[in-house]
């Protein structure tokens, strides 16, 4: 009994995934990871081995939203698209199974594809730290694995709002356009609430751009204090947020709200 | 003959454009070539949604952008451009190693020690287990600052933080407290110590160009000693150490920023950087 008979919309997920080309973009993800993190570690005068951790990390979590772009577009998209639904949704199933099916089938994917990258990461920050002693080491231990974690998070938020943009959108850019920019806005605004503040900016009416920005704190969940990497480039403990449960319960509830009305707008969506 | 046309349609267009561009008025190519050469630095809550959000990506790379395109010229352009471009990089990530190490040697040094005590000072505060920060902070506040209060709190701060090199750091701040320090030569020692430090080529000859500014320096002083001891009375005019043979002639600045002799004592000349002074 694999995990991928669970549901046969699960199985269908992967399968979709995998026949698009899922296996070889990966591939290519993971080698442009590994040239990217060597390369940067090259513009590094004190501190390669952070470097290159620094940038692996971001380009993980610049190409993971995009890969979920990509397969949000296959497995949503394309069935609304071609008509698929007119056999998928005709069993007498109900339409949230092919949803919850397919998301976590999308979810597993993602988790994998991450697990690998961060592994493919660690190895390559830890073969270059052998090269130059620095002054302050990465922690590739258990500060690693919890940034990896906050990430997997993060990208859950990531795959449910844009899950809900695959159900409502009648063409397939709208999910790149709607997920991508949520997700730099909800990853960029606390930032620069926080920089409004500083006295460094010189700006006309900087208290009122700092209200009328921090009103998107109700509306969105900040996605920037996810991003606990400081803990490992820097090895210390002391970066991790205080309220970081209160900060990945808050993320987890706001992805459960967004799935819930994205099912609720699949029951009630009228395919023609 | 069809399938011919468009592609020699597209052909002749580009060329128009090409002559259409080489051909513009000489006078608005001579307006940009006159305006004095100036780099931008994009503020930091645009670099952010530039990079996704990312404020370590956008610190990255303007530190990458910096090392590799700083000009070794040393004119007040450069110096500014620095100055914004460090100060950016703490905005977004104040804990970046490469960042306040870069900016503190080449802005104290570089006659915009102001502007590089901020940058430390930032570091020591972020990088709150690191004494290499703390230590440079103290030491521009000693040296270039006079303000061997704080320096001496620093170097302290720096002693508490690493424990190898805490008898050395102590020692090295009660000198400073009873005011037995040979200001120069420690920062001769510490100038070459950092060049020693930095893996990268052309950072090692800038910063090489500064530790000979300092021994210009030095030997400005020590004629100025051996004149007083000579001739008994205070240095009035800094001609007077050529007039009287002690230096053949007066040390050149690799830099190009030169020294200046106010109220009797020889000083490293401070680069004056626009629009940076009346910001405080």
């Amino acid at each position: 009994m694999t995990p991928m008979h669970l549901t046969p919309d699960y199985h269908i997920g992967m399968c979709l995934a995998l026949r698009a080309r899922f296996v070889s973009i990966s591939f290519w993800l993971l080698v442009t990871l590994a040239i990217v993190a060597l390369l940067a570690a090259q513009f590094s005068a004190r501190q390669p081995a952070t470097v290159a951790l620094d940038v692996g990390l971001s380009f993980i979590r610049l190409a993971l939203p995009l890969m979920i772009v990509f397969q949000l577009q296959e497995l949503f998209a394309k069935e609304f698209d071609r008509r698929y639904f007119l056999t998928s949704l005709t069993y007498p199933r109900p339409r949230h199974q092919l949803f919850l099916g397919r998301f976590l089938a999308l979810y597993t994917l993602l988790i994998t594809l991450l697990v690998i990258m961060g592994l493919l990461l660690g190895v390559l920050v830890g073969v270059l730290e052998q090269d130059y002693a620095q002054s302050t080491p990465v922690a590739l231990t258990h500060p690693y694995f919890i940034t990896l974690g906050f990430i997997a998070i993060d990208l859950f938020v990531i795959t449910a709002v844009g899950a809900f943009f695959a159900i409502i959108a009648t063409t397939p850019s709208f999910i790149l356009i709607g997920t991508i920019g949520f997700m730099i806005v909800a990853r960029s605004f606390s930032t620069i609430i926080a920089m409004l503040g500083g006295e460094r900016i010189v700006m006309a009416n900087q208290q009122h751009y700092q209200e009328s920005l921090g009103l998107l704190a109700y509306l969105l969940p900040d996605l920037a204090s996810l991003d606990v990497r400081m803990i490992t480039l820097y090895n210390t403990m002391d970066f991790l947020p205080a309220n970081w449960p209160a900060l990945i319960a808050g993320s987890l509830a706001y992805s459960l709200a967004f799935m819930g009305l994205t099912l609720w707008v699949l029951q009630r969506r009228r395919f023609s | 003959m069809n399938r011919y046309l468009w592609p020699l349609f597209t052909l002749f267009a580009a060329l128009c454009f090409l002559l259409a561009s080489r051909i513009t008025p000489m006078g608005v190519v001579t307006l940009t070539q006159a305006q004095p050469e100036d780099r931008v630095v994009i503020s930091a809550p645009v670099q952010l949604l530039l990079n996704g959000g990312d404020r370590f990506l956008a610190a990255n790379l303007e530190t990458m952008r910096l090392t590799s395109t700083v000009s070794e010229s040393n004119d007040s352009d450069t110096t500014s451009y620095l100055v914004r471009a460090t100060s950016l990089v703490t905005q977004l990530n104040p804990c970046h190693e490469d960042s306040y190490y870069l900016g503190s040697a080449l802005l104290s040094w570089g006659g915009a020690e102001k502007e590089g005590s901020i940058l430390l000072k930032r570091a020591t505060e972020c990088r709150h287990w690191d004494w290499i920060p703390a230590f440079f902070y103290g030491f521009n506040q000693l040296y270039f600052h006079n303000n061997s209060t704080e320096a001496q709190r620093a170097l302290e701060l720096a002693a508490q933080r690493s424990p190898e090199n805490y008898a050395s750091l102590q020692k090295t701040a009660i000198m400073i407290a009873t005011g037995q320090i040979d200001d120069d030569r420690m920062a001769l020692d510490y100038l070459r110590l950092q060049r020693d430090q930095v893996s990268d080529p052309k950072l090692k000859k800038m910063l090489e160009k500064r530790a000979i500014r300092l021994e210009g320096l030095i030997s400005l002083r020590e004629a100025q000693q051996r004149f007083e001891k000579q001739f008994n009375r205070p240095l009035n005019e800094a001609s007077e150490l050529l007039s009287t043979g002690l230096l053949e002639q007066f040390p050149k600045d690799p830099l190009g920023i030169g020294y200046e002799f106010t109220d009797g004592v020889f000083m490293l000349r401070k680069l004056k950087i626009a629009g940076m002074e009346e910001k405080r």
